[in-house]
């Protein structure tokens, strides 16, 4: 387990268990991690708080990295959680729920993986709820955004295959694991039927694989750690 | 410490390029690896090369499409290693012709070897998996999209990928503890060269090298991958560190089926 040995790695959403998980496992890796979060966490090197929609806030993300010879990979997993029924969710819920669930990954991508690439490609993992694939009620907003982050994920992976040098970029696409609660929001993720409980390590394992050479001519591409929910409607 | 220890797979077709590299990569881990193919010679060489990285490996010579030969396989599989863990059903041939060219024989040949055999794989091996497993699908990129001249070859390895999914479903109501998933490769060569099994390309050699070349001009990562692209995923499948990762494609194809292939 040595296979990030060297690598920096910028990972979002220290400060809840998913971006915790994929912390101490890209430590565990041999990465040397650049967190963003509001307090120090056990496997980051150096942590900024950060806010996700500001290219400024990313930008501090990316120099703390180049200082330390990267980044090299890129972990968007700061997910928020939002239900509530279609008819009752507001402009407001959108918008704010965008900031977190579309614009923060997006502005990762943007602003990162030039600064990936200057230092000779690397890794973009993005997080996302397995309910970017599968409907389910009062989730529709959360489904939107989680949809259009897929879809920008590949699209951003087939930009990035044209150019060298060459950064790779998939997703993790997550079941019922333990997530913030967005504001506003009406139920919680336990309270939605997504299949089994999963654990962060072993999304965090997903992540990794990711985020690896092993996984250099893998782009584009998502593994389901679902416990087969989005494919086999297993409840 | 490797992430496969203690655990016993069965490779079929481990007498060709891609089962002689998840062969060696889940022996690399810990696995010990049943070989299985019918060509005695090149399973045989798996095995060596499997014993010279210092893993563990036996081979049983096996048609996938003979009931018979896989009770026989899974047996001898326990008997000799006392358990099973994982079935790699990695055997299979393709026929690329347009399907005027194309005989009902051909579809056949393709179902029976493409499909059939990890039907019957599978349906013997789980019962045998005592303490839960993975079973690892080998598909194709071209069962999930279309491609020229690829009609009969679509049709096999489409009806595994998705018989891979409604397994996968059986498995998780069960409880059983049986993960059952899918690589799904663009093209993989080793060395970049057309596989002897892969030589029944519409235009003979002369329409496999263009179908190389077109295959990596429609590649976003610009290459023909090796057997060893995949072989990663199959550890990741193979392992505990997979445990909530079921009726899934892992796609390994260089990005092509992100843009729509």
């Amino acid at each position: 387990m040595n296979r990030m040995a060297g690598r920096v790695a910028i990972v979002t959403g220290a400060d809840y268990p998913l971006g915790a998980a994929c912390i101490a496992r890209l430590y565990a890796e041999g990465a040397e991690v650049v967190a963003a979060g509001s307090k120090p966490i056990a496997g980051a090197a150096a942590t900024c708080r950060h806010d996700g929609a500001s290219p400024d806030s990313w930008r501090a993300l990316i120099a703390e990295a180049q200082q330390r010879g990267g980044p090299a990979v890129l972990v968007n997993a700061d997910l928020r959680f939002f239900a509530k029924p279609f008819a009752d969710t507001s402009l407001q819920d959108v918008q704010s729920l965008s900031a977190s669930g579309i614009v923060a990954p997006w502005l990762g991508m943007k602003e990162v993986i030039p600064a990936i690439r200057a230092q000779g490609g690397g890794y973009v993992v993005n997080v996302i709820s397995a309910l970017g694939r599968v409907a389910h009620p009062d989730a529709a907003i959360f489904s939107a955004l989680s949809g259009g982050l897929r879809v920008a994920t590949k699209s951003a992976a087939l930009e990035c295959a044209r150019q060298e040098p060459r950064v790779i970029v998939n997703a993790v696409i997550v079941g019922a694991v333990p997530l913030p609660n967005a504001a506003g929001t009406q139920g919680t993720m336990e309270s939605l039927s997504v299949g089994p409980a999963i654990d962060p390590s072993d999304v965090a394992a997903a992540v990794a694989q990711l985020a690896c050479d092993e996984s250099d001519y893998v782009t584009g591409m998502e593994i389901y750690v679902d416990g087969g929910y989005s494919v086999t409607a297993a409840r | 410490m490797g992430k496969l220890d203690g655990k016993v797979a069965i490779v079929t077709g481990g007498t060709g390029a891609l089962g002689r590299a998840f062969s060696r990569a889940l022996a690399g881990e810990g696995a010990k690896i049943v070989a299985t193919g019918r060509d005695e010679a090149r399973g045989k060489e798996t095995v060596r090369l499997v014993r010279k990285a210092g893993g563990d490996a036996i081979f049983i010579q096996h048609d996938v499409t003979q009931a018979d030969d896989w009770a026989r396989v899974i047996d001898e599989t326990i008997d000799h290693y006392g358990r099973l863990d994982t079935l790699m059903n990695n055997a299979g041939d393709a026929v690329l012709k347009p399907i005027d060219v194309l005989t009902l024989e051909d579809l056949q040949y393709l179902m029976r070897l493409n499909f059939e055999g990890p039907f019957l794989g599978m349906k013997l091996a789980i019962p045998r998996m005592t303490e839960g497993g993975a079973i690892i699908n080998i598909t194709v990129l071209t069962a999930i999209v279309g491609n020229a001249n690829s009609t009969a070859y679509s049709a096999a390895k489409g009806s595994l990928g998705h018989l891979t999914r409604a397994l996968a479903s059986d498995c998780a109501r069960a409880g059983n503890n049986v993960r059952v998933n899918a690589i799904v490769p663009g093209v993989l060569f080793e060395g970049g060269v057309v596989s002897p099994g892969a030589t029944r390309v519409h235009g003979g050699p002369d329409g496999a090298r263009r179908f190389q070349e077109m295959i990596a001009a429609k590649t976003p990562l610009g290459r023909i991958g090796e057997p060893e692209d995949a072989a990663a995923a199959a550890v990741y499948l193979a392992s505990d560190e997979a445990r909530h990762v079921t009726g899934m494609e892992f796609v390994v194809d260089g990005g092509r089926i992100a843009g729509g292939n």
